[in-house]
């Protein structure tokens, strides 16, 4: 059932590199919300119940519902729907997000790690190329901001892979990082909208040698 | 004793920007003394009484701070003393009209550290104490370099000059490192540690020696040189030409004493690198029409001498013929002596000019000797002095060195003879060079007419100014008549380098001694004419007529002789070692009512132009090549993070790292 | 509860004492409406970090109690760090309130600039003195935070720009250093509650496989890279400390880094007893060496004074790694090189503010003739460009004399050769742009620029003359403590 879900958090990957519109973008973070809290309530049940809750409250409330819910008054008030051509065509970067999924499954069982589980591995290793191959490749702030939560989204999932020795430090950290994203991200955001009117990211380059 | 000595520096150098400009001078002299005098005193007791210890303390990582003074450091701090006490005296009559207060302290507070780093760089023995010192004396003489630094090209030339130092004194930190780190030790005698234990001592002293020639100015690491000298003031030349470089050859010196092996190989590098220099800057010198870098051209031929004087001395060691080796460094360290006389006094003399006239150019320059007739006096004598010509003290290093050379070839293997025979030609080709081009600067500056405006009329430079050149030349005229008593300390310093030689059996000494007494025979002949004429003169009318008065009605100052022409003959030969632009359109066939023709000739360094450069521009390109990282845009940054670690894992991946 | 507190040990204590004082003070700072009152605030804070710092000198190697044994602890190189975060504080407040008052800013930016600034330090001593590689990292992730606000300081649209992208760039770099921590989590085969204290870190990186632990310091050496300012993630430092206000970009080149390499040196140490030692040396020279190139190179090429002063920065973190990388006495010549530079850059970038002030610019091309302008301040920026390329007798001279050494001890010749050839273009292009600044003609001899108080450029005075003696002299004291800081580290041997 775990690798089910896993591998459905995958296919969620391969969508994000042909999606276009915005709304899809914050259709699939809420989706992998839900599927990251599906799979911590399912792996993590050996833990105490107040630890459980806390990490059930983190992926469901936080991913799923406030991080879109930011994210959509953000695009209603600079009325924004399509996200600008990348600099990689969406075909290219389809091909090369399913070749890292590849590849990290090849290197995953080439660790030769019992500990680790395999599909955990694969899908966060591509969840983290994933959101660095949207901030690289894409050129509005929103799209940067969605990479980053996919990035996070990849983390979350390979610590959950070590969940159960985990200590309680480490999802403070974790929230701690959507504390930034969703604080400071949204608050510089708007700061930037009101500044120079708009989320481009070309227009943010006059810090250059 | 010495904590009061260093507190009063110290406040001498934090009050010295509060006083009044005019007062600042004298602050600066009075500080000059304190630190000579006592210098002075030490080493006049390790001359009487034998090396002398002071020890200040050791601390952690810097290590030892102790001063040692032994016979070499005296020497040196005795010239290093007299020189920066002539430009203090003289700079007391120097840049009167000069206003700008910052400069100014700027310019004393420079002077006193470098008078210190000079003092220290004699006297400490051990790796970073001594690098320390070195810098000291390299930051405060670039300090002094720009001290006109309204002058567009001042800061390029002096940041020139600090660049080059820097490369020099990494070289030494390169060579202390690797002695310090083979022996544990760090102080010079470690040097010799290292010499004894390793067979090949060359690669290491080769190191040094490049790191020292920096300073020196051997052929190839000159070209900070003209333009450094050009811009700096002319008392700061002084000092820099006369005693600055030397620390350069105080170090080699230094090394040289610890060198066990492959003398004879160091010996025949460092005579080739100083004739090379010699011929190089002597030719360079004839093509100058500034002044002041025809001077540090000529300064370039007299550090070859001095290495030809050292080199020879390692050869002697090298063919186990300590006569040749006694002879040479005798040589050398009298030169050294020599050449901070007369070339700091040539220097002031300069800076006289220049404060009357406001151009060092030759070709505007001319019959300076009506008007400033002192000082066209010393210049004469200083060029007397400085080409070798006896009475003066040029001389008996020259002989000493001629004699060495003819005794080396007696001794030994043909290699070397043919190599010595060589090196006297060369020689005697410099010495005629140096004649030549101090006879051009004499004849165009001081002789003729004027070739411009520019100095009419112009007066005598201030006596404060002329006092020191006076005091320079007559100590460097009393070397040249009776030389016994230099030779008498010298002696003493190269018994250390030469030991179990007596120097007594040199014919050389009682030849040298003997051409003294001749020159002292030949002034008083000359002075009793001089009185003779005078007396003889009292009674008739003397007619004074104009120069050139000799009935040409369309003259123009400016045909007479320039720098260019002067030197024209001597440049068909020396096109290899010159470049030269050529700025000249002839007159054409189609030129029926032809226009003014201009004619512009420049000399420049060629090294400078075909190695420097390019490197210089290679550097810039590769640089601006690279500049493409900070583009701005947040996808690159990221981008750079994704790509350095995937290079990383895939460098891991096949084992490369 | 006071009961309570009097049962807890000692240095729980302090910290209590210390994390509580400071939250009062933000919180006193955001109430006062003076503006006045608020910069005064900050003496308390002051006594505070002072407090915690001598506090700290009797606990160092002591296990605290309590429960924090494996979250906090104090050893040599920890307070060696926190003494040095503590003296380049004072400086950095005192000329922000100055600064700040100059600026006639109003009460709020004020604030949010005081809080932030407290914060950060807090945040700066809080990751020093965890022994705990997982808290360091939240530590580090809070400044992250403070910065952001400090950098926007100014709330144009370089400053907003600037402030974006740190924050975004930092938070990815954070994210991949947490992927690393979290590969050494996962590479753990032998216990099942992980310890992330460095001394337990230490024990079971001995069973792991060595690829996971070079994955993990690629990823963490990667995240760590934005915090230090060197290769691969230090643009966004660049701009960070030239769209700061002057102090600011004072502590983040002088502060920040240095806390960012003690995090560094931590996994070093945690790694150093594995065998991908040679591996990490390799990765920290081929990291050092690219800072360096590309610090020469923009040093060339760019105007902006303080956009230089960042680059060079940047040319010092890379030196220090290539030290640390090159071990044996390497150690001890890289905390040194930090101690002096964080002293000389924090004057030069608080003189840089001065200088902004006058000439109201940052560009190369409207400034010049500064020493006729403020003498007192123009030798402190002489001085400290002599200082800042190493020529002696500044102490970073004898730093970098150690490095070179240890180099050559190491036999590492072709490292050391390019270095040479990097640092002598570095003096090149530093001595042609600031000599132009200090000495060429006043540009615009037409208006009158505003004249600065010489007591202003006392702090600088003072922190230049005590580096250059410690170079000259440097104190027995000083450097037997850093011997024993480093005393474990693999490879060392003493000076």
């Amino acid at each position: 059932m775990i690798n089910l879900l896993i591998i459905i958090f995958t296919i969620s990957i391969i969508y994000l590199s042909v999606a276009g519109r915005f709304q899809s973008f914050i259709n699939i973070l809420m989706f992998q919300g839900i599927v990251l809290c599906g799979i911590a309530m399912l792996e993590l049940k050996e833990i105490s119940l107040a630890n459980l809750l806390f990490i059930l409250l983190e992926t469901l409330v936080v991913k799923a519902i406030i991080v879109p819910y930011f994210l959509g008054k953000l695009l209603k008030k600079n009325n924004l729907t399509h996200d600008s051509t990348p600099n990689i065509p969406q075909f290219t970067s389809l091909i090369i997000n399913s070749s890292a999924i590849i590849f990290s499954f090849i290197l995953a069982y080439n660790l030769h790690e019992e500990h680790i589980k395999i599909t955990y591995f694969t899908a966060s290793v591509s969840a983290m190329f994933t959101g660095i191959f949207l901030i690289i490749s894409r050129r509005k702030i929103i799209t940067h901001i969605i990479g980053y939560m996919v990035l996070e989204n990849g983390i979350f999932l390979l610590s959950l892979a070590i969940g159960a020795e985990l200590p309680m430090i480490v999802n403070t950290g974790i929230l701690l990082d959507l504390f930034t994203s969703v604080l400071v991200l949204g608050f510089f955001v708007s700061k930037i909208s009101n500044t120079f009117h708009t989320v481009e990211i070309e227009k943010l380059t006059e810090l250059k040698d | 004793m010495g904590f009061i000595l260093l507190f009063s520096i110290l406040i001498g150098i934090f009050f010295l920007p509060y006083l009044s400009n005019s007062v600042k001078p004298f602050l600066r002299l009075l500080i000059n003394l304190i630190v000579a005098i006592p210098s002075f005193i030490v080493a006049f007791n390790a001359v009487q009484y034998g090396p002398q210890n002071i020890w200040i303390g050791e601390f952690s990582i810097t290590g030892v701070w102790e001063l040692k003074i032994d016979e070499l450091s005296a020497f040196f701090i005795a010239i290093i003393n007299i020189s920066i006490l002539a430009s203090s005296v003289y700079g007391l009559g120097y840049l009167k009209e000069n206003k700008n207060s910052i400069a100014l302290s700027i310019k004393f507070i420079s002077s006193i550290l470098l008078h210190v780093g000079l003092l220290g760089v004699c006297m400490l023995q051990n790796f970073i104490p001594f690098m320390i010192s070195w810098e000291v004396m390299s930051i405060s003489s670039f300090m002094l370099v720009i001290f006109q630094y309204h002058k567009p090209n001042a800061i390029k030339a002096g940041l020139n000059y600090l660049i080059q130092m820097h490369i020099g004194v990494v070289l030494l930190m390169v060579g202390f490192i690797i002695v310090g780190n083979t022996t544990g030790q760090s102080n010079f005698d470690a040097i010799g540690l290292y010499f004894s234990n390793h067979n090949n001592n060359f690669w290491l002293f080769l190191v040094f020696f490049i790191g020292f020639s920096f300073k020196i100015g051997f052929l190839t690491l000159h070209t900070w040189m003209p333009e450094a000298y050009a811009v700096a003031p002319s008392n700061i030349s002084g000092v820099m030409s006369g005693v600055v470089k030397k620390m350069g050859i105080y170090g080699i010196l230094r090394i040289l004493f610890y060198v066990q092996n492959t003398r004879l190989e160091i010996g025949i590098f460092i005579l080739t690198i100083s004739l090379a220099t010699c011929l190089y800057g002597i030719i360079n010198a004839i093509m100058q029409t500034d002044i002041k870098k025809l001077l540090s051209y000529s300064s370039m031929e007299n550090m070859g001498i001095i290495g030809i004087g050292l080199g020879m001395a390692m050869i002697g060691f090298g063919v186990h013929d300590l006569a040749l080796a006694y002879l040479g460094f005798t040589a050398s360290l009298l030169q050294i002596l020599n050449h901070a006389l007369f070339k700091t006094s040539l220097f002031f003399n300069n800076g006289g000019i220049y404060q009357q006239t406001r151009t060092r150019n030759i070709d505007q320059l001319g019959g300076l000797s009506k008007y400033m007739p002192i000082t066209s006096i010393l210049f004469l004598l200083s060029s007397i002095a400085a080409c070798g010509l006896p009475p003066f003290n040029g001389f008996v290093a020259e002989y000493i060195i001629y004699s060495g050379l003819i005794e080396g070839m007696n001794a030994t293997f043909v290699t070397t003879e043919v190599f010595l025979l060589l090196c006297l030609i060369i020689l005697s080709l410099v010495g005629g060079l140096a004649i030549f081009t101090y006879s051009k600067v004499f004849g165009l500056v001081f002789l003729g007419n004027p070739r411009s405006e520019i100095i009419t009329p112009t007066k005598e430079a201030p006596l404060l100014m002329l006092i020191p050149q006076i005091i320079l030349m007559s100590i460097a005229l009393s070397i040249g008549l009776y030389p016994k008593f230099i030779l008498s300390y010298i002696t003493k310093i190269v018994d250390v380098y030469v030991p179990h030689y007596s120097h007594v059996s040199l014919d050389s000494y009682s030849d040298v001694l003997e051409l003294g007494h001749a020159g002292s025979i030949f002034i008083l002949i000359v002075l009793v004419l001089i009185i003779v004429r005078k007396f003889v003169l009292n009674k008739k009318t003397i007619e004074y007529q104009v120069t050139w008065g000799c009935g040409y009605e369309t003259k123009n100052t400016r045909m007479q002789y320039n720098s260019a022409s002067w030197a024209d003959y001597f440049l068909k030969f020396g096109n290899f070692f010159i470049g030269h632009h050529n700025s000249f359109t002839p007159l054409k066939k189609e030129d029926i009512f032809p226009d003014d023709k201009k004619m512009k000739i420049s000399y420049f360094d060629k090294i400078e132009s075909n190695l420097i450069q390019p490197l210089l521009e290679l550097v810039n390109y590769t640089l601006n090549k690279l500049a493409v990282i900070q583009t701005g845009q947040t996808q690159y940054y990221i981008l750079y993070g994704f790509v350095f670690l995937l290079f990383m894992s895939i460098l891991t991946f096949f084992k490369i790292l | 509860m006071l009961e309570y507190f009097h049962q807890l040990s000692a240095p729980v204590q302090t910290l209590i004492i210390y994390s509580m004082g400071s939250l009062m003070i933000c919180i006193l700072m955001f109430l006062t409406k003076n503006k006045l009152v608020d910069s005064l605030l900050f003496i308390p804070f002051i006594g505070l970090q002072i407090y915690l710092n001598v506090m700290e000198y009797f606990e160092i190697g002591i296990t605290k109690a309590d429960g924090l044994e494996d979250y906090f602890k104090i050893d040599h190189l920890g307070f060696i760090f926190l003494t040095l975060t503590t003296l380049i504080s004072i400086p950095v407040i005192i000329h922000s309130t100055v600064y700040s008052f100059s600026q006639h800013e109003s009460k709020k930016e004020l604030e949010v600039h005081n809080i932030s600034l407290l914060l950060f330090i807090a945040n700066m001593s809080g990751a020093i003195i965890s022994c705990n590689v997982g808290l360091m990292w939240a530590f580090l992730e809070a400044t992250t935070l403070c910065a952001s606000m400090l950098i926007y300081h100014e709330r144009n649209a370089e400053a907003l720009e600037a402030a974006w992208k740190y924050v975004f760039v930092c938070s990815i770099g954070i994210a991949l250093t947490f992927v690393g921590i979290l590969f050494l989590g996962m590479a753990n085969k032998s216990i099942h509650e992980l310890n992330f204290s460095i001394e337990g870190l230490k024990l079971t990186v001995a069973h792991m496989d060595s690829i996971w632990l070079k994955l993990s310091f690629l990823f963490i050496i990667t995240g760590y890279s934005v915090k230090i300012g060197v290769v691969p993630l230090f643009t966004v430092d660049i701009d960070a400390k030239d769209a700061a206000p002057s102090p600011v970009g004072a502590l983040l080149s002088g502060g920040l880094m240095n806390v960012g390499i003690l995090a560094l040196l931590r996994f070093y140490q945690i790694f150093g007893t594995t065998d991908i030692l040679g591996w990490m040396n390799k990765i920290l020279i081929i990291v050092g060496i690219l800072s360096i190139l590309l610090a020469a190179v923009y040093l060339f090429k760019v105007a902006n004074y303080k956009r230089m002063l960042a680059y060079s920065s940047m040319e010092h973190a890379g030196i220090a790694l290539i030290a640390i990388a090159s071990g044996k006495i390497g150690f001890v010549a890289a905390i040194l090189h930090l101690i002096f530079h964080a002293f000389t850059k924090v004057s030069l970038f608080v003189q840089m503010g001065q200088v902004y002030k006058v000439f109201q610019g940052k560009n190369m091309k409207d400034i010049g003739g500064y020493f006729q302008l403020n003498p007192l301040g123009a030798s402190v920026i002489l001085l400290g460009i002599f200082s800042i390329t190493a020529l002696p007798p500044s102490g970073l001279f004898l730093s970098e004399f150690l490095i070179f050494k240890s180099l050559f001890l190491s036999e590492r010749y072709i490292t050391a050769s390019i270095l040479f050839l990097l640092l002598t273009i570095i003096l090149a292009a530093l001595g042609t742009k600031f000599f132009k600044l200090l000495f060429s003609p006043i540009p615009n001899t037409t208006i009158s620029y505003q004249s600065i108080n010489q007591w202003e450029s006392i702090s600088q005075w003072i922190m230049l003359l005590t580096m250059i003696y410690a170079g000259i002299a440097p104190p027995a004291f000083l450097i037997d403590f850093i011997s024993t800081a480093v005393k474990d580290f693999p490879t060392y041997i003493p000076l």
